[in-house]
């Protein structure tokens, strides 16, 4: 099987979402005979080709950071390219990716976002489940992971679990072309928090855990004392 | 009460939208509101690249030195925000969404529980209220609009505002006019 995968981080290369996609990609490559082919959707310029990479694709993914409760503006921009080029008139015969391609055709999604709850992605994996309806591909699922934006300030032993998930779901994803329901789950966590959590996320907001990482990037950048700054406010 | 519309309605799109968009605000600045707004289209608009340069290096301010200095001043001081823009592959046009993605310098980096959730705090004392107007496209259907709406309802969650209505470029402007001046 070749995966095309389409990751729609705006920062690209030193993304999180190319870590992730990463991971999959390595467990996926493990089994013989596969292949797995990665594009940055932050080189915009290049969409229109890209494009036409994913229309001849089998097995795609697209992947991307949650942006204000959606896709990145760079990703909505690709997804406009995709749209069928031959606009049919009335009466004509149905478009090939309405019928013929339905069945051959697949595409997984992975959703990840600094929010540390589930929730905040429902939104967008709906559309997305929509949109691989609209472009007659079949969806092979939407891989949801929350709390991902620390993955790489954190020590390797906080981070190897999640690695390790991602390269096992890609790695059944490259020996059975679907998605691993009960990885799924894990990856995805809690939809939101249950009561008994609100104590502790008070507790390490009062001891500063909570801020602690936003902090200490203002004090490096010698900003700290500005951090409530309002340079928009009509004076 | 002072009313933006961010319209996000490509050059190549559709040019009845920009009319109708044109009679909303002509039917709020008779009814002396004031009112304004912005053809994204004709802007200069950098996409948002996750830098986070407005939170942890010059707070409240993108690196970006263009329009959306501008849209950020009047956002920062409206009650009202539309979101306007016809549907292209189920959602708002990339030109507003690449504006969505700028209003981030409208927030804090830092997050607390609201309504039970994460959410950041607000970096102005309020956010305006939120509307979503928007013109179909060939093969919307109510999952769609359903689709948008959830999308901006949580949208309103994070700047913890309102979402006061979405609707469809289907109704009258006088119409829609009416609804932004009932509050």
């Amino acid at each position: 099987m070749k995966l095309t995968a389409f990751n729609g981080s705006p920062r690209g290369e030193s993304s999180n979402t190319k870590i992730l996609m990463g991971h999959f990609a390595k467990g996926f490559e493990t089994i013989p005979g596969n292949s797995f082919e990665g594009y940055d959707l932050k080189k915009i310029e290049e969409h229109s080709r890209y494009a036409e990479i994913f229309r001849q694709s089998e097995t795609v993914l697209l992947a991307f950071p949650l942006y204000t409760d959606a896709m990145p503006g760079i990703v909505k921009a690709f997804i406009e390219k995709l749209t069928p080029k031959e606009v049919s008139s009335p009466g004509a015969p149905e478009p090939l990716h309405k019928k013929d391609a339905c069945a051959r055709k697949r595409i997984i999604f992975l959703v990840q976002s600094g929010f540390p709850e589930a929730v905040h992605c429902e939104a967008v994996e709906k559309y997305l489940k929509k949109l691989a309806r609209r472009l007659g591909y079949e969806c092979g699922g939407v891989i949801i992971k929350a709390g991902a934006e620390g993955i790489q300030a954190m020590p390797p032993q906080m981070t190897c679990k999640l690695f390790k998930q991602f390269y096992a779901l890609g790695e059944i994803f490259g020996k059975s072309g679907k998605l691993d329901e009960g990885l799924l789950k894990k990856l995805r966590g809690k939809r939101r928090f249950s009561l008994v959590i609100f104590p502790l996320f008070y507790l390490m907001k009062w001891v500063g855990l909570m801020d602690f990482y936003w902090n200490q990037k203002l004090k490096e950048n010698g900003a700290f004392e500005r951090r409530f700054d309002r340079p928009y406010s009509v004076k | 009460m002072k009313t933006i519309i961010l319209n996000g309605n490509p050059a190549t799109g559709r040019p009845d939208f920009n009319g109708y968009l044109d009679r909303l605000l002509d039917t709020l600045l008779r009814q002396s509101q004031e009112a304004r707004i912005f053809n994204l289209a004709e802007m200069k608009l950098h996409y948002c690249t996750g830098c986070w340069t407005c939170w942890w290096k010059t707070p409240g301010k993108c690196v970006f030195r263009d329009d959306m200095d501008l849209v950020l001043t009047e956002i920062a001081g409206a009650d009202r925000l539309v979101f306007a823009s016809p549907l292209s592959m189920g959602f708002v046009h990339s030109t507003l969404k690449r504006v969505m993605d700028r209003m981030i310098p409208l927030l804090l980096p830092y997050v607390d529980l609201y309504q039970g959730e994460c959410h950041h705090y607000l970096r102005y004392e309020k956010s305006p209220w939120f509307d979503v107007l928007i013109e179909k496209e060939r093969d919307t259907d109510p999952e769609d609009l359903e689709i948008i709406n959830t999308c901006f309802q949580r949208l309103s969650l994070n700047y913890r505002t309102r979402l006061l209505f979405t609707k469809t470029s289907e109704v009258s402007v006088e119409e829609v006019a009416h609804e932004i001046n009932r509050i």
